[in-house]
């Protein structure tokens, strides 16, 4: 059952995007991936700590090896401080997040 | 024994020691050496680091004025770096022998900001393709504009012409190659390639790649590739095709001659998921199948046309994959400060080279060794 409905191009896209969704249980390629259509205004991801399936065993092992990589990506911005309008220096003070971690920079609201 | 004959064996066990000792002082190539070439890669803060691939040291660094390096662009010559800062609003030209910065240019000016998305620049030089997308900060909203293809003269520092997408579909990225004589551009689309000549970047021609290469065949998907070892004038990867009865999918190798518009495509498996990186010597290409829990190094016997192998490893999840200068050995990198090298025949994990930053940007494996990279600077 549909409860929303779409009032703008965005929303339309997005609900463009979710239409193929359900995938038939025959393989004919490459496995198909869950599809997470909600996230930053970049890329279409799940929130932080959880991978493409929606487990956590895909992310990066230690977390921190991502950390900077999301920041420039802006790939999960409510959780990693975006570079491109907020916190442009979050890491000015810290080249390798997986050493020094504890020098990253501390962001507010 | 006489004197005479007491000091010539001891000269000759002291000729002989000092034999022994020079021996000893020799520097032994290490297991699993990598070759004698040059790794540059981008990293934290603000720099490429370049690594001494027979030492593994970081032997000198390449600073980046812009901020933080990204999408980074090898030219033809391979001596200059085009590079894609991390807010995408500007591009820094590197000399990479002078170690420094010749030119950087933004497109962004006043409440417009231009995010540059991707650039590739011209065999001669004269010139860089980009895709580029504005945001227009005004009282009330933003104005988004369209991704657009142009042309950007590298001498005159401005945008000189716009290239209309094909069939008026709007692209995020685009996939460019140009002849080795630079007289074309290639654009890569879903269904076809497009050939523009680039003295007035008008279409000349169109290779319809959804036609299938022989009757019964489905058309070829192009995939994975790897550009930096490939011949100038080809495009080696990896390619899926689907039959039109059984819609099985498959992949396979293939080779496009740009020039000829010819493939020599094999098959080689069902379609997977692998990553593709080729050897310098061309015969072999490896990939990185990854999924979660389970990573694969693959092997590609590009000399016999089939596949070679695959083995399980214990991966780390996100990786990117290159081969070393002389092929013996594969670099993990992305994501974090860390390049892991595994032995190319064994695939045994050999050691790992920390940087003092996370990695931002590609690695490039250069031949010639750090102090022959330096050697063309001005």
């Amino acid at each position: 059952m549909n409860h929303l409905k779409s009032v703008n191009r965005k929303a339309v896209r997005v609900e463009r995007a979710t239409e193929p969704d359900v995938v038939a249980l025959q393989r004919t390629g490459v496995p198909q991936a869950a599809h997470f259509p909600l996230g930053c205004s970049l890329v279409f991801s799940p929130g932080w700590e959880a991978d493409r399936t929606g487990g956590t065993a895909g992310l990066c092992q230690p977390v921190e090896r991502d950390l900077f990589d999301c920041h420039i990506g802006c790939y999960w911005p409510a959780q990693v401080p975006d570079q491109l309008n907020h916190a442009p220096d979050w890491t000015a003070k810290c080249a390798a997040a997986q050493k020094d971690w504890r020098k990253i920079d501390l962001v507010f609201p | 024994m006489t004197t005479m004959k007491r000091l010539a064996l001891l000269s000759a066990v002291l000729a002989l020691a000092g034999a022994a000792l020079v021996h000893a002082q020799k520097p032994k190539p290490a297991a699993g050496a990598a070759g004698n070439g040059t790794l540059i890669i981008g990293a934290y803060p603000k720099q490429f680091w370049i690594i001494d691939e027979a030492t593994e040291k970081i032997v000198g660094t390449i600073p980046y004025q812009s901020g933080i390096p990204r999408r980074t662009t090898l030219s033809r010559d391979r001596k200059r770096f085009y590079s894609v800062e991390a807010a995408m609003e500007k591009v820094e030209i590197v000399d990479i022998a002078a170690r420094k910065t010749v030119d950087a240019f933004t497109l962004s000016e006043g409440n417009k900001k231009v995010r540059i998305r991707s650039v590739e620049p011209d065999p001669a030089q004269h010139f860089v393709m980009m895709v580029t997308a504005s945001a227009t900060k005004l009282v009330d909203r933003f104005e988004i504009g369209a991704p657009t293809l142009v042309q950007y003269d590298l001498k005159e520092r401005k945008i000189i012409r716009t290239i209309p997408w094909p069939n008026g579909e709007e692209r995020q990225f685009a996939n460019i190659q140009f002849s080795p004589d630079g007289k074309l551009m290639y654009l890569f689309t879903d269904q076809d390639v497009l050939i523009y000549e680039t003295a007035g970047f008008t279409q000349v021609d169109k290779w319809e790649l959804s036609k299938p290469i022989e009757e019964g065949f489905g058309r070829i998907e192009m995939g994975a590739r790897d550009v930096f070892n490939d011949e100038p004038g080809f495009y080696t990867g990896i390619f899926n095709v689907a039959d039109p009865v059984q819609h099985r999918r498959m992949m396979g190798i293939a080779r496009v001659n740009l020039a000829a518009k010819s493939v020599d495509f094999y098959t080689l498996g069902p379609s997977t998921g692998v990553s593709f990186a080729m050897a310098p010597n061309r015969k072999v290409a490896y990939g990185l199948f990854e999924d979660i829990g389970r990573y694969e190094f693959w092997k590609f016997d590009l000399e016999h046309r089939k596949f070679a192998g695959r083995t399980e490893f214990k991966g780390r999840p996100r990786m990117g994959l290159k081969t070393s200068s002389n092929g013996k050995v594969l670099y993990i990198y992305v994501a974090g400060n860390t390049i892991d090298l595994y032995d190319a025949d064994t695939y045994q994990y050999l050691r790992t080279i920390a940087l003092d930053g996370d990695m931002t940007t590609d690695l490039f494996v250069f031949p010639n060794t750090p102090a022959e990279v330096s050697s063309s600077a001005p």
